[in-house]
């Protein structure tokens, strides 16, 4: 063995030696890469596993595998490439333009396409009604106006029909260079939800990793401070600084390694335990697919290589820059220094709060929010980082001198504030998003509970596959409403049609965002009908507009006369009177049925005698069933929360610990005038209370501001639907406290070392 | 009383209510493609030639239409017809395409089989429509290219029909031929119908059609039709019966009767010489009656007819070649050769629509 080898192995094996007394900070180190790598390894299987389901796509009854796209942005798709494909011979395209949930598609040529059946459907039909009739939106409507296919370039051409892979071949050679073939996935409706759904788990999984690279930081300082004095004995001792550098980086190796291969097993194994979970939550939240536990092994371990060389990444960047300045001396930011650039620093402040204030209004899609959610929460580190000391300082400074503890205690979580900023961010973020959505999760929970009592107005509810009207049997025992429903498909895009009851007395029972004032008159004359908000947002229809609906007597245009929510369904729903629909339907989704109690058991005799599977459901608890699934439902967002915030507080800890290093030989001094080590403790822990609660009055607003966007924003673009924001002071306040409780309780853990040390301190002295 | 009168005496009670049939069970063929277009047909502007082989397009309909007669080497028919509409659109009008739409008929019959394809493509978009210079007509992989600058023939097809590809010289000898008065077409008797309509009957096509893979070396004669009008799509336009004749000794002649709701139907044609010479015939020059129905498509279509022009000794019995010609495109419509006899004999073209 070398020389420089067995130095390499000395050097590690000191540096190892120091974990018996010291392993907190590679402890920390393997916990906040395992959080990370364990999160992001959830959130990628979650997708993975959902999009491996994606339905088949339809047009006209002709499925749609694949689409011929540009290969990049740089040289777009034309219609003369459409043109030339189809005068080659390709003639199996049509092309199609896609923006949201708008797909327009050139109906004249899809028209040879489609079967003889669907072709003859309406001979007096325009291709634009007939493409209504099937769903569809005619690429004229969409290039009206100002909108061109300058402005608004062709999204790929659909080969429609089935393709044999001989068939395949030969269409792939026969593109341009410029074009490719490519599966073909429509990005609407249930598989916009879906993407949304994902949206979110990315911006879940980048906030962990957000908090987790703010907790190696914080751990790699920590652990650097510890090792100074090994350190500065093993330069002494003759070993190089580059030698140094190489060893503390192999024991990063070694603890990122174990920090992301445990996480990606904890990630997969949580996926796994939760896919029955995720399975629902895709079927009834997103009306998708979900199919997990099928994982590969080599690709979570390519995963976990991954996470680990970004960690080690991370950490070999903060070992270069720091490793000179432990060895030199400790660096921290001067207080003076800071104070010097003050007002620069507050422009800044002022400027990047401007930007929250404005950029709020402006935000348009569900990308464009979660953006700004990260926007919203540096400016808050900023705020935190900036401020905070400030307004701390302007608080110490109204503590009078004659209170000599503790006016060094304020005055001291002044300073410590400044060098607990990492740590401070950590908890502002993950406070104010912890905040955010409990505030968000309770205002739905409030909204659909409310809308549940409103919108369920009978008694019971019949639910069956029975093949035929119940309500229109004879001697039903009590009388019985039918839900009846017909789904469509209208500009590409599947529109539930549902009735409602025509009488009078139920137009109590529809909770409307908005109505025109002869909203029932017209929906009762079968002129106007009331459309759901996925529909209203999605389309961006409003009260007055006009929709077209093919029914059973052809295209049919009505008025919107109301808007409503439609919490929890990610279909557009429009209702009409039930004496149009009950002429043309295609199932019934419900009875209601008007039974008292006493008259329960003879319903269910009588709808067993028609219909084994069919279940007689008291209003209350489809109420509580459905309460419990909204709950099941935010029991994974929940989760993530709860872990945010602990590692948040393990964040603070952490920097305590290390604080308590720092301002040992001041804590002696105290204790060598007389303070007893009580009083130092609750002087310390006065000042983190005073550190901590500053931060979390500073993340008030911020959270706010994200409930607001999480719920006018990202709920508004990703799910198409909106409630009102319901400020509940108790649900704030409870999620203030279990923050600061957490926090606290951490925090108490170095106190009580500290008093140890205290007692080892004085008996060496 | 014995079955045969009981049999003579039906068919004599019928008949003459299939006869009142032709007009009064006909539906209107692009009533639903009617558009606001109203550019008229008038004697003062007749037709001029090259420049009105192109698109029209302040009309409502127009055609450009060739039907071809021809043999393989093996004396096995391949009867074809090949067609382009222009429909205007003007609510079609976009930054994606113009406000007309192109719909092409390729329809092949052999003694056994009929192989028929229907194209739709909107002007503008660079799928259909027409180029000159040469004079090139196109949907899709379908196309009519000429080999002289201005004019159509001669030319090259290229076109398919189902399994089948078609691909075909074309060539003219003698000159186009103008109907009613320089290309004036009337439809009616009152003249409120009328279209823009000029022919080339003597056209003589060569080259290969290939059917489900085997190849056929084919030739025969043919016949072109251009027409433009902006009433035939009126809902009030029932259908017409019309014929394109070719006669062994070199004439040809194109006939029709046309059926407009509230109105009488209208016969008129166009006698044309073997030299190219032509004659346009009145309703009281020219009779054009069904002789036998057949049930087609669920409907009653008359297959054999009998022509008559007293005043030239003509009076003749057509034959579908097959009874089942229809082709079940979007506006379905009865297209099928046939052969005569009686005074003359030959073959030829007949259209049926409305039924």
């Amino acid at each position: 063995m070398s020389r420089a080898m067995r130095v390499l192995i000395l050097a590690l094996r000191t540096q190892l030696a120091t974990y018996r007394a010291r392993f907190w900070e590679p402890l920390l180190i393997i916990v906040a890469i395992f959080i990370a790598s364990a999160g992001l390894t959830a959130v990628t299987l979650i997708n993975a596993g959902a999009s491996s389901q994606l339905k088949q796509f339809t047009l006209g009854d002709v499925p749609v595998n694949f689409h011929i796209i540009p290969r990049n942005e740089n040289k777009p798709l034309r219609r003369s490439d459409y043109a030339e494909l189809r005068r080659q011979g390709v003639n199996a395209l049509v092309a199609y333009t896609q923006t949201g949930d708008r797909l327009a598609v050139d109906t004249v040529t899809l028209f040879n396409l489609l079967p003889m059946a669907n072709r003859a459907a309406s001979q007096q039909n325009s291709f634009a009604q007939q493409a209504a009739l099937n769903g569809i939106e005619d690429i004229n409507q969409f290039y009206q106006g100002d909108v061109t296919l300058q402005t608004h370039q062709l999204s790929g051409l659909l080969v429609m029909g089935a393709l044999s892979t001989e068939q395949y071949a030969l269409l792939e050679e026969s593109l341009p260079a410029h074009l490719q073939l490519a599966p073909f996935v429509l990005t609407s409706s249930a598989n916009n939800l879906s993407d949304s759904f994902s949206l979110n788990l990315w911006a879940m999984g980048a906030l962990m990793v957000l908090v987790s690279i703010f907790i190696v930081f914080n751990a790699f300082n920590l652990l650097l401070a510890a090792r100074t004095p090994v350190l500065v004995k093993l330069r002494q001792l003759g070993v190089g600084q580059a030698l140094l550098l190489r060893v503390l980086q192999l024991e990063m190796l070694i603890l990122a390694l174990v920090g992301a291969v445990g996480g990606v097993i904890a990630g997969a194994s949580l996926v796994s335990a939760i896919t029955p979970l995720l399975s629902n939550i895709y079927r009834f939240l997103l009306d998708g697919q979900f199919s997990g536990g099928q994982f590969s092994t080599p690709r979570l371990m390519l995963l976990a290589v991954v996470f680990c060389a970004i960690a080690v990444m991370v950490m070999g960047l903060l070992i270069r820059q720091r490793l000179a300045h432990s060895l030199a001396r400790r660096s921290y930011l001067v207080a003076a220094f800071k104070r010097r650039f003050k007002p620069v620093y507050n422009v800044w402040l002022l400027l990047s709060l401007a930007i929250v204030a404005l950029g709020a209004w402006l935000v348009a899609s569900q990308r464009e929010a979660l953006l700004y959610i990260g926007l919203v929460l540096i400016a808050g580190c900023t705020t935190v980082v900036l401020l905070m000391p400030q307004l701390m300082s302007l608080v110490a400074r109204r503590v009078s001198t004659t209170k000599p503890l503790l006016h060094w205690s304020m005055h001291n979580a002044v300073s410590l504030s400044q060098r607990t900023r990492l740590a401070a961010c950590a908890f502002f973020i993950a406070l104010a998003a912890n905040i955010g959505m409990n505030v968000m999760v309770d205002s739905f929970r409030q909204a659909t509970e409310q809308w549940l009592e409103q919108r369920l107005f009978a008694p019971f509810y019949i639910y069956t596959d029975f093949d035929g009207d119940l309500s229109a049997e004879e001697g039903t025992p009590v009388p019985l409403l039918a839900r009846y429903g017909k789904d469509v498909r209208v500009n590409g895009q599947t529109l539930e049609l549902r009735s409602f009851p025509d009488g009078a007395e139920y137009q109590q029972y529809l909770m409307l965002d908005n109505q025109l004032p002869s909203a029932w008159s017209a929906f009762h004359a079968q002129r106007g009908v009331f459309i759901n908000q996925q529909l209203a947002y999605r389309q961006g229809l409003n009260t007055g507009d006009v929709v077209s609906l093919p029914l059973n007597t052809g295209l049919q245009a009505f008025e919107i006369v109301g808007v409503y929510p439609d919490y929890g369904n990610p279909k557009a729903q429009v209702l009409l009177p039930e004496a149009l629909l009950c002429r043309d339907y295609a199932l019934i989704s419900a009875y209601a049925a008007f039974a008292s109690p006493a008259e329960q058991a003879a319903l269910e005799s009588w709808l067993k005698a028609r219909n084994e599977s069919a279940r007689l459901i008291p209003r209350e608890t489809l109420i509580e069933q459905s309460m419990r699934l909204f709950s099941r439902t935010f029991l994974t967002t929940d989760t993530l929360n709860l872990i945010t915030m602990l590692v948040a507080a393990l964040s603070f800890f952490v920097s305590i610990t290390l604080l308590v290093m720092d301002i040992k030989p001041q804590l002696l001094l105290l204790r060598s005038v007389g303070v007893s080590p009580f009083r130092i403790k609750l002087s310390l822990f006065s000042q983190y209370c005073f550190i901590a609660v500053s931060c979390a009055l500073l993340a008030l607003p911020f959270a706010l501001l994200l409930a607001w966007l999480l719920v006018n924003k990202v709920n508004r673009f990703a799910f198409h639907w909106t409630y009102p924001l319901i400020l509940d002071p108790m649900i704030i306040m409870q999620s203030l406290l279990i923050g600061l409780g957490l926090l606290l309780l951490l925090m108490a853990l170095p106190l009580g070392r500290l008093q140890a040390r205290f007692y080892s301190q004085q008996e060496a002295v | 009383m014995n079955r045969q009168w009981w049999g003579g005496l039906l068919l004599v009670s019928l008949f003459p209510g299939a006869v009142l049939a032709q007009q009064n069970n006909r539906t209107s063929l692009f009533g639903g493609f009617k558009a606001n277009n109203q550019a008229t047909v008038s004697s003062e502007q007749p037709v001029s030639l090259p420049a009105d082989h192109g698109p029209h397009n302040g009309y409502q309909i127009e055609w450009w239409y060739l039907t071809l007669l021809l043999e393989n080497d093996a004396g096995e028919p391949f009867n074809y017809q090949f067609t382009l509409f222009k429909f205007a659109r003007p609510e079609m009008a976009s930054n994606w395409g113009e406000g007309a739409v192109w719909m092409g008929h390729s329809s092949l019959h052999t003694h056994t089989s009929h192989y028929f394809d229907e194209k739709f493509a909107q002007q503008g978009t660079g799928i259909a429509g027409f180029s000159t210079e040469p004079v090139n007509f196109f949907i899709d992989n379908w196309q009519w290219q000429s080999e002289q600058d201005a004019t159509l023939f001669p030319a090259r097809l290229n076109a398919t029909s189902g399994p089948a590809g078609i691909t075909l010289a074309l060539t003219a000898d003698k000159p186009f031929i103008k109907h009613g008065q320089q290309g004036v077409s009337f439809k009616t008797g009152d003249g409120d119908y009328r279209s823009y309509y000029y022919s080339q009957p003597f056209i003589n096509a060569s080259g290969q059609i290939k059917v489900e893979g085997e190849p056929h070396q084919v030739s025969g004669i043919g016949w072109y039709d251009h027409e433009w009008t902006s009433q035939l799509v009126d809902e009030d336009a029932l259908g017409w019966d019309w014929f394109s004749l070719h006669f062994d000794d070199g004439r040809k002649l194109m006939a029709f009767t046309m059926y407009v709701d509230g109105g009488e139907a209208y016969t008129t044609g166009t006698l044309i010489s073997a030299h190219g010479e032509s004659l346009t015939l009145g309703p009281d020059e020219l009779q054009i009656s069904p002789l036998k129905t057949s049930l087609v498509a669920g409907r009653d279509i008359p297959v054999e007819w009998q022509i008559t022009i007293p005043a030239q000794q003509i009076d003749i019995s057509t034959k579908a070649f097959k009874t089942d010609q229809w082709n079940d495109s979007r506006f379905p419509y009865y297209e099928g050769a046939v052969s005569f006899g009686g005074s003359h004999a030959g073959k030829g073209y007949m259209e049926l629509t409305g039924y």
